[in-house]
């Protein structure tokens, strides 16, 4: 009878876990997990920026996405995360050193890398000083919060 | 006798007083057009405009004349009780001071200094006084002179407080650095004068500085908002404009600007010392401008602020939060 009943239970719960398990599609290319996968990506009229804030930038995205689990290699097939910076207004102080400042906006986008369509933004309001325009770029970056919500 | 017991009694309260006070501090800068005109310059682009920059450490670096001037200057001014401040080694202390901030850290949890973009701003070389110098060598026939501009520029209030001006005389015998220091040393005292004329006037009629009160975006109160003081119903620019009257010097300052968001006063005429504790303390334009912050937070305006310092010469008050 005990083993009747433990026998009933086992068959129970493999019914139970079955559907789910087999609800996650893992076969090859079309893996749910790799399809969502996002790149970060820094996009080309922003290669004229100090190469250090681009990695530093590059940098944030990867963890904001590692933070989602969606990271996925920079030259992955679908979907990449590109930033937009709009500068609202960057000085240098005539000191002795000058000090470069930015005030910028930080969007970021969700794309589609080969149609261009843009699936999800967010934006953050950074300001950023230095000794060289590249030091003004990384404490701006640096201000980016990569646990917050979108907005 | 009488008078001269009297005259050295009071020099030396004075220079007692002096010794009390916070003096300014003095720095020798070289002027732009002396950067520009030796190549000791560097091209920076700001809100997309290319400007051309004095680059003081590349000056420093690369021309002897200057370090010359700079040094024997120094050591007149020291000479007088004016102790200047080097540019070269504030510059240098500056980027030693930046590795260190960056390379700190706690011991238990690894936490680094916390700076925000305003630290970074705020970490240059600064003065009270200004010294802009400007000088060339020029040749007449055989002679070489030399001419110099030396002004003295109060760096918060931007008033010129001394100038010296000169040409040298010619000489075919004399080195360009002779002949220099020849031309600064003949024009040094008539500066230190006037310099200590300015000083005079600044201990008898109180310091001058410039005090600035804006607000936060999300104060939810401007300067034309009215309220009821003392019986007084008044916009709050006004209100502040009779604490001024009564905490200045003889009542000395002059409203520049005042717009809803902003107020601007400057020759802001504030005592040099102030009692704390029974004790004659130095005051400064923080300390200055904390009792206005004081005045703006307690009733009926109950307006919290912040005071932000720019140096020992100018102050802002921004209203709304800290």
């Amino acid at each position: 009878m005990k083993k009747l009943l433990f026998g009933a239970i086992i068959l129970l719960i493999c019914s139970v876990y079955t559907p789910v398990i087999q609800g996650q599609n893992s076969m090859g290319a079309s893996d749910d997990f790799s399809r969502i996968a996002i790149a970060p990506t820094i996009p080309d009229a922003m290669k004229n920026m100090p190469k250090g804030a681009q990695d530093m930038l590059l940098g944030k995205m990867r963890q904001i996405i590692g933070l989602n689990g969606m990271s996925a290699l920079d030259n992955a097939p679908l979907f990449i995360m590109t930033p937009q910076l709009m500068v609202l207004s960057n000085d240098v102080t005539p000191t002795a050193p000058p000090i470069y400042t930015y005030n910028m906006e930080v969007v970021l986008n969700i794309a589609d890398r080969y149609t261009g369509n843009v699936y999800a933004t967010a934006s953050q309001q950074v300001k950023g000083a230095g000794r060289t325009e590249q030091l003004a770029y990384n404490n701006a970056f640096n201000e980016i919060n990569i646990m917050s919500t979108i907005n | 006798m009488n008078r001269i017991i009297f005259i050295l009694v009071l020099c030396l309260t004075t220079l007692v007083s002096w010794g009390q006070a916070k003096k300014p501090i003095i720095m020798i800068v070289p002027s732009d057009i002396f950067c520009v005109s030796h190549g000791y310059t560097t091209t920076v682009n700001a809100n997309g405009k290319d400007e051309v920059m004095p680059d003081y450490k590349k000056a420093m670096q690369g021309s002897d004349e200057l370090r010359m001037v700079i040094t024997k200057m120094g050591a007149i001014m020291s000479e007088r009780g004016f102790p200047l401040k080097d540019l070269e080694q504030t510059l240098k202390s500056i980027d030693t001071q930046s590795a260190e901030i960056s390379m700190m850290t706690s011991k238990s949890s690894s936490a680094a200094i916390k700076e925000t973009p305003i630290d970074v701003l705020k970490r240059t070389a600064k003065a009270d006084i200004i010294m802009d110098i400007d000088f060339n060598v020029k040749r007449q026939g055989p002679n070489n002179y030399i001419t110099f501009v030396l002004k003295g520029l109060d760096a918060y209030t931007n008033k010129q407080v001394a100038a010296a001006t000169g040409t040298g005389k010619p000489s075919s015998a004399a080195s360009a650095d002779l002949l220099l220091e020849e031309a600064v040393l003949s024009h040094m005292d008539a500066f230190n004068g006037q310099l200590t004329t300015f000083f005079n006037d600044m201990f008898t009629n109180g310091r001058e500085v410039t005090i600035a009160l804006r607000v936060w975006d999300n104060a939810g109160v401007d300067f034309e908002q009215s309220f009821d003081y003392k019986g007084t119903n008044d916009q709050l620019s006004f209100h502040i404009e009779n604490w001024f009257t009564e905490n200045t010097v003889n009542g000395r300052f002059s409203t520049i600007d005042a717009t809803g968001t902003m107020m601007k006063f400057e020759q802001v005429r504030i005592p040099m010392m102030f009692n704390l504790n029974g004790r004659d303390v130095a005051m400064d334009t923080r300390r200055y401008i904390n009792n206005l912050s004081k005045f703006l937070s307690g009733p009926p305006f109950n307006l919290d602020n912040k005071i932000y310092q720019r140096g020992l010469g100018e102050a802002w008050l921004i209203i709304g939060e800290k």
